[in-house]
């Protein structure tokens, strides 16, 4: 068993715990939401009270189990996958699972829809490696408060992904010292024939897989 | 949409907490049910009361849920199984429709649609009669 394929297996199982933890928590809030309409004597302020963080535990239940899904998921990106890897959906995922590091510098991923499914004979974890490795590089040199947007598209007719920032004053300017993120002793991040490269629309990189 | 209260249902799932406070629940909506923590309980509860649905967790210590699914649809083909899975474990959900299982859902659950779901496997099973 390869190292890669160990980590994710292992994420596999814990995800699986952890699915079981947010049912148990769901069943319990749920039920306590039940029984709150049978407790006569309980004041309407504290009914509104329990029933308002009701709604918070759902609510948090279920951006866990988005996370599990994802997670899980990404524990099996290191499978061998006949089909290859579909770049818009490696993007959603991995746009999804680190979020928390585009808030801390408070700049925004947001993958749109592809016309075109984009599709490349790699392992998901290489692709979600690479546009991983852009992300990071967007968050290194865009200002804080920029939307960056990532379309999967064919790149002078290889599948790729490009990374577009439109609002950003002079953002086209910072396509090259991106892509230099990418480049050099920091090529290891991509996959085998990636690239990144400045974009044809302003403001933009384009992750290509030749 | 099939009348559900009176519905003889079977709750399998070696997660105690869980499989308790859903049948809590369900009893509070009228359905009552019985629970089994393992697989070989699982099928002496079947062998003592045969229930029209089961909802049966796939991963389970011991006996996994398809060996029970395996072994129950042999000896009553009628009883209709909804299994329960993981995101990770969907494709044992799709291999138990396979080996005759009714449908399966992921934890964790929606109440409205499993009480739905147990509301199709009852339709389904007096279509088969």
């Amino acid at each position: 068993m390869k190292e890669t394929e160990f980590l994710g297996r292992v994420t596999a199982i814990v995800m699986h715990d952890l699915q079981n933890v947010l049912a148990i928590i769901k069943e319990a809030s749920g039920l306590i939401d039940d029984l709150l309409p049978m407790s006569k004597g309980l004041e309407p302020k504290r009914r509104d009270q329990f029933q308002h963080n009701l709604g918070h535990i759902k609510e948090q239940v279920d951006r866990g189990a988005k996370f599990t899904e994802l997670l899980n998921s990404f524990g099996h990106s290191m499978e061998d996958c006949p089909e290859g890897a579909d770049l818009e959906s490696c993007a959603r995922q991995i746009a999804f699972l680190s979020q928390r590091f585009a808030r801390m510098k408070r700049i925004e991923f947001l993958v749109d829809p592809a016309e075109e499914r984009q599709r490349v004979p790699h392992p998901r974890f290489q692709v979600m490696m690479a546009v991983f490795a852009v992300m990071e590089a967007c968050l290194q040199e865009l200002p804080a408060l920029s939307k960056v947007h990532i379309r999967a598209e064919a790149v002078n007719h290889a599948p790729g992904l490009c990374f577009h920032w439109p609002d950003v004053l002079h953002g086209e300017d910072l396509a090259l010292p991106i892509a230099a993120h990418t480049q050099g002793q920091n090529a290891g991040n991509l996959p085998p024939n990636a690239k990144v490269t400045s974009g044809e629309r302003n403001a933009s990189v384009c992750l290509s897989f030749a | 949409m099939t009348n559900i209260a009176n519905v003889n249902l079977l709750l399998v799932d070696d997660e105690e907490e869980f499989i308790t406070t859903l049948a809590e629940r369900l009893g509070i909506r009228g359905i009552r049910c019985r629970t089994a923590f393992n697989g070989e309980d699982a099928l002496k509860a079947v062998e003592a009361d045969v229930p029209q649905v089961m909802i049966l967790d796939v991963m389970m210590p011991g006996m996994r849920g398809l060996e029970v699914l395996e072994r129950v649809k042999k000896s009553h083909p009628q009883i209709q199984v909804i299994l329960l899975t993981g995101q990770g474990s969907t494709q044992d959900g799709i291999e138990g429709m396979r080996q005759g299982a009714f449908d399966y859902m992921i934890k964790p659950l929606n109440l409205d649609t499993l009480l739905n779901k147990i509301s199709e496997a009852m339709a389904a099973q007096g279509n088969k009669g």
